[in-house]
């Protein structure tokens, strides 16, 4: 990835329509971005198309744009709502979740420490929607229960106890893994 | 594992995932593209469609102008329709009878037509009241309200006919002078007295709003069937005229 661009010219350029830009901008920051999608759709194909949607608002928006904060965080939240907004529309077409299909492999992790970020990607994909959302919101992203509550439509109590029982089934699963492991190690 | 704090078990997802990176497929960025591609464009087709409208409300209001000339005209075939009657006596005592209620009420030069009507009815109107009468009673018997209202009108348009018996025929000199008058009038703008039928109709009926010399700086010639053919041209120092037009 070349980063040749500032800050500073890419939103300047952004701000003027330059196709050029535009395209400079995603280069250097659709990974990241996309890293973020992964964690809140269920698949790949659900992550690249609340990514294309997230860059044409951000397109749309860049004028809204003030330079006093971080522009990377600006987009970020832009990615989140889309990835909300998405969400909730598969709340209202919904759909059911294959749950036991989550654990045909394990991944290459053999503990906690040495899981890669691909597979703590994975486990958070396969939560239920509403304990993925919060936790992607409250852990990753840092937002504050009173800010999901308001953005996901739940009361602040929904939150905490979405929050603490997706961790509970991470730590599971977690686990689960590295009894895989440990079973394929001693066998 | 398991005894991990909340605190320390989000940190570690946290530092694995907060700059993690995903390279998204090739192609994804032309579909951001697509996606903003209408939205740039969408300027000019609003444009566009605004100076299509102009045009097309400027093409209704010419034609709309014209449809009004082509309903005058309609009035010559009107005067014909009623010479036919006046011929045909079966269906004389039909039309006489509203003419003569328009005639006593209005009077006015734009009854003329009509009028040609009600003089030649007053001529007839002794033998013509009775037979009248007797169609109605002997052809509509199943409605009685009807008759009834027929009756007493009939009676009226006879006094109203014997109260005009004087101004009907002047007046129907006055008409037939009008329609006499038509033809010079119409004589000199040919394109609203055919009404516009091609292309050449067109140009002329434009170029006569604007041009109001005798010799116009375009004219076409549109009497041979439906091809217009060049036949005037008057652009000051260029002036083409293939026959000398009236």
């Amino acid at each position: 990835m070349i980063k040749s661009y500032t800050i500073q010219d890419l939103t300047e350029g952004c701000k003027a329509g330059n196709r050029k830009m535009q395209e400079a901008l995603y280069r250097q920051t659709s990974a990241k971005m996309l890293a973020l999608c992964m964690r809140y759709a269920k698949d790949r194909m659900e992550a690249e198309d609340v990514l294309q949607m997230g860059y044409v608002k951000v397109f749309q928006k860049i004028n809204e744009y003030r330079s006093d904060g971080s522009f990377e965080g600006w987009i970020r939240r832009i990615m989140v709502n889309t990835a909300i907004e998405s969400y909730r529309k598969s709340l209202r077409s919904l759909t059911v979740v294959p749950i036991e299909d989550a654990y045909e492999q394990p991944s290459t992790g053999f503990d906690f420490h040495n899981l890669g970020m691909q597979d703590l990607t994975r486990l958070i994909q396969q939560l239920a929607d509403g304990y993925r959302m919060v936790f992607n919101m409250y852990v990753i992203e840092g937002y504050s229960h009173q800010e999901i509550a308001a953005q996901l439509d739940i009361t602040e109590g929904a939150s905490k106890s979405q929050l603490s029982r997706a961790r509970a089934v991470l730590r599971e699963e977690i686990l689960k893994m590295e009894n895989i492991n440990y079973a394929s190690y001693a066998g | 594992m398991r005894v991990m704090q909340d605190k320390e078990f989000d940190q570690l997802f946290r530092n694995k995932l907060e700059e993690a990176e995903i390279e998204p497929s090739k192609d994804l960025w032309k579909g951001i593209e697509a996606r903003l591609e209408p939205k740039r464009k969408a300027g000019l087709p609003v444009f566009w469609m605004a100076a299509a409208l102009a045009l097309v409300l400027m093409s209704a209001g010419l034609l709309l102008k014209k449809t009004e000339k082509i309903q005058l005209q309609g009035r010559e075939e009107m005067v014909e329709h009623i010479d036919r009657s006046q011929t045909d006596p079966t269906r004389m005592p039909v039309a006489s009878v509203p003419s003569t209620d328009q005639m006593a009420y209005t009077g006015t030069p734009l009854v003329i037509a009509p009028s040609i009507d009600v003089e030649y009815k007053t001529v007839n109107a002794a033998y013509v009241k009775p037979q009248k009468k007797k169609n109605v009673v002997s052809t509509q018997p199943a409605e009685p309200s009807t008759r009834l209202h027929s009756i007493p009108l009939v009676s009226a348009g006879h006094a109203d006919i014997k109260e005009n018996l004087e101004t009907a025929p002047m007046m129907a000199s006055v008409a037939a002078s009008a329609t006499e008058a038509d033809g010079p009038i119409n004589d000199n703008s040919p394109a609203e007295k055919k009404g516009i039928r091609n292309v050449g109709d067109l140009v002329n009926f434009v170029v006569e709003k604007v041009d109001k010399r005798e010799q116009k700086f375009l004219k076409f010639n549109t009497d041979e069937d439906d091809n217009s053919s060049l036949v005037a041209i008057n652009i000051g120092f260029i002036k083409l005229n293939s026959r000398q037009h009236k």
